[in-house]
């Protein structure tokens, strides 16, 4: 067996611009499975900018991380602020979290796959499928998935500008847009607000690849904008989609953005909506592998760190994560009531984490300095 | 250990994939010489007896083959594609559909049942448009039954025109704005009308709805008028026989305007264009007949825009979504019974003004 360093790292350059790529990537994934119980109400847009100020707020604690030394020294700035059985189990903590997260976005992503592109195959092969594309890409290292977000970002936000003729369709009006406040006896919408939050997360588990992005003071910065990006297009994806349905048709549509595609017409090729989800596909695919690889150096961290990486301890990874997620599709994903169990599961471990996660960290560089000083 | 552990990864991934492979990929069969796909479905009748309809399609589409009419009595949509199936030779595929004609009768008994069933299928594109027909459809569809007669397909591309640049000539609807319409909630779709009468398919006018039954249409210079109305058009002539005068190129920007108590409405339509015809165009010497001229055609304007909303005061429907305009950012929506108690009694304000181009060139 050929001896392959996953993890290793080569070069020392600045790269903040990979972690607003990844920042926005990882926060734009969930858009499409989770808006549409998300955002049907006008007044939900100021949810959105609500909680793109709340998840500054957790960015900015996790910028604190990246200045801290601790950050560029991959497992020993772990180990010094936490002690070896503190990395034990967080990373065991960590496990379910990213088997989930994995689980939730590649069964979601399989099911509008196989809705509109291919109706009469099984939802399962439109998993194995991606699972061995991102082992694959999980089997390039750290370094060059860390370097790949740049290719990953220019091949997907192209995506956002499409969605402008909607804008633009005669049948809008600003009216579809009203009322900007929640009047009445309307329900109160936290579970939406969670909802957006979860939208939001992701970036926590940029504290685990911090190594390859050599951290920085400025990492704030870089995070501030990516994180405005992603309501700007949160926003402008709402937006046209309001625009389009109008806030009483929306509720009705379970995926109004890819349905919003099919709406396009090209003269080449009609069926834009296939372009788009595949074009969507680039971002999972890479988050997938990106996860294989931490569910990956986790359970290292669990077991011998000293050996070097494996061919074969990435692919158990995958199978790993394979074989949590193909049992979930199979028997416990049915449209309705089990399948918003796992959005209600993901949506509370999406927030948790994204709250708790650099709040654990802030705490532990705080006491850490404490103690020293 | 090592050889335990490769023989667990073996089994594991084999275990995997056979699991996968339980689940069968099967693809459905699209090879171009063995499908037929159709553009439109036509529904008729329904409620007479036992709530069957007719369904009829026209097939092969394009290909210079002898056509024929297809043509079941089903009580389920689905059930005539079905049924289609088993009486053709090749499998029809609704992924192309572009149209849905469905029957004046069928349209007055509603129309969600069906629509929903179109809408639910994710092959059919939301870009289908919707016709009301009046007349014998199918009989006009055996008067096209020749090898180089693509009715199916012509009458797609006049759609296809007049709805692109909105040239503004006939009412042109497709099944997402129709929903739209309907989902909005104070306002009401509306579709075009067509007669089949004998070879020909004759645009007849607008058909309006309370929510989803019609209720009532309109023809002619109605048509005309709620085209104008109907967001900021472009029609083409406004043709007004009364007056013996064509305008031609006309672009509408209208301003409507709804009281904060909903007591009445004003509505300002400022209207370009230029006179295309006139009984004697020659009759205009002077600016002062130009300006009566344009005066009368003003006043002659304002008040059939006020006799049509009339109508649809009376018939307590809004098909130019005026309800839209009710909402306001920082207020409650209204309700639809709200809606048609007042705009039953709006009373109505309108001013058009025409800004024609000056005749040249006459004598």
């Amino acid at each position: 067996m050929q001896a392959i360093s996953l993890f290793r790292k080569t070069s020392h350059q600045e790269s903040g611009f990979y972690a607003l790529f990844l920042t926005n990537r990882i926060q734009m994934l969930y858009y499409m499975i989770v808006m549409p119980s998300a955002l049907v109400q006008p007044y939900m847009l100021l949810a959105i900018v609500a909680m793109g100020i709340a998840s500054q707020f957790c960015l900015y604690m996790l910028s604190k991380w990246f200045a801290t030394p601790y950050a560029a020294q991959g497992y020993q700035g772990f180990e010094k602020l936490f002690g070896k059985r503190g990395i034990k189990i967080l990373a065991l903590a960590s496990l379910p979290l990213l088997l989930l997260k994995i689980s939730f976005i590649s069964i979601s992503y399989a099911e509008i796959m196989q809705q509109f592109v291919f109706p009469s195959m099984d939802r399962e092969w439109h998993i194995v499928f991606p699972f061995i594309l991102s082992c694959y890409l999980a089997l390039f290292g750290m370094e060059n998935m860390v370097r790949f977000v740049t290719i990953v970002f220019i091949g997907t936000i192209w995506i956002f500008f499409l969605y402008t003729p909607y804008f633009l369709v005669q049948s809008n009006s600003i009216h579809d847009l009203y009322p900007l406040i929640p009047i009445g006896p309307e329900p109160f919408a936290w579970k939406s607000l969670l909802l957006v939050f979860s939208s939001f997360s992701g970036p926590e588990f940029l504290i685990a690849i911090s190594y390859w992005l050599n951290p920085q003071r400025k990492m704030l910065k870089y995070l501030t904008i990516a994180n405005a990006i992603s309501v700007g297009e949160y926003l402008f994806i709402s937006i046209a989609s309001l625009l389009f349905y109008g806030s009483k048709y929306l509720p009705t549509i379970k995926y109004p953005n890819v349905e919003m595609g099919r709406y396009l017409q090209s003269p080449v090729f009609e069926r834009v909506d296939i372009i788009l989800i595949s074009a969507y596909s680039f971002s999972f695919l890479y988050s997938i592998a990106l996860f294989v690889l931490m569910i990956y150096g986790a359970s290292r961290l669990l077991g011998k760190t000293k050996t070097n990486t494996t061919l074969i301890g990435l692919i158990v990874s995958g199978c790993a994560a394979m074989a949590v997620t193909l049992p979930i599709s199979k028997w416990f994903w049915e449209p309705g009531l089990e399948q918003s169990f796992w959005l209600d599961l993901q949506m509370w471990a999406g927030s948790a984490t994204y709250l708790l996660v650099p709040l654990l960290v802030w705490i532990a560089i705080k006491r850490k300095a404490r103690t020293t000083s | 250990m090592k050889r335990f552990v490769r023989a667990t990864l073996v089994l594991l991934s084999f275990s995997l994939l056979t699991f996968a492979c339980s689940c069968v990929p099967i693809p459905e069969n699209n090879i171009i010489e063995e499908i037929t796909p159709i553009i439109f479905w036509s529904v008729q009748g329904g409620g007479e007896e036992d709530g069957k309809i007719t369904i009829s399609t026209l097939v092969p589409p394009l290909i210079k083959v002898k056509k024929r009419v297809l043509s079941l009595k089903v009580s389920l949509l689905n059930e005539g594609n079905k049924g289609f199936n088993l009486t053709y030779y090749n499998e029809l595929k609704a992924g192309q559909i572009r149209l849905l004609f469905v029957d004046e009768a069928y349209a007055k008994r509603g129309l969600t049942r069906l629509i929903n069933t179109v809408l639910t299928d994710p092959n059919i594109s939301q870009r289908l448009y919707l016709v009301i027909t009046k007349g014998n459809f199918n009989q006009f569809l055996a008067k096209h039954l020749g090898e180089t007669d693509n009715i199916d397909y012509y009458l797609y591309r006049m759609f296809k025109h007049y709805e692109k640049k909105k040239q503004g000539e006939i009412t042109v609807v497709n099944l997402h704005q129709f929903m739209k319409m309907l989902y909005s909630q104070v306002s009401d779709p509306q579709l075009p009308v067509f007669r089949a009468e004998g070879e020909q398919f004759l645009y007849e006018g607008t058909a309006f709805f309370d929510r989803d039954s019609m209720v009532a249409e309109i023809r002619g210079k109605d048509d005309q008028i709620n085209q104008l109305l109907y967001r900021d058009r472009f029609v083409r002539y406004l043709v007004l026989p009364d007056l013996a005068v064509t305008l031609g190129h006309i672009r509408a920007h209208t301003h409507k305007k709804l009281t904060p108590d909903l007591s009445s409405m004003s509505i300002e339509i400022d209207v370009k264009g230029r006179i295309d015809e006139l009984d004697s165009l020659a009759r205009i010497e002077d600016n002062f007949q130009f300006a009566a001229l344009t005066q009368k055609i003003e006043r002659y304007l304002e008040e059939n825009v006020i006799r049509l909303l009339s109508q649809m005061q009376k018939l307590q429907i809004d098909p130019l979504q005026i309800g839209g305009l009710t909402a306001k950012p920082f207020s409650k929506p209204i309700t639809r019974d709200t809606w048609d108690r007042h705009w039953s009694t709006m009373k109505i304000n309108v001013k058009v003004r025409l800004h024609l181009e000056p005749l040249t060139k006459v004598k």
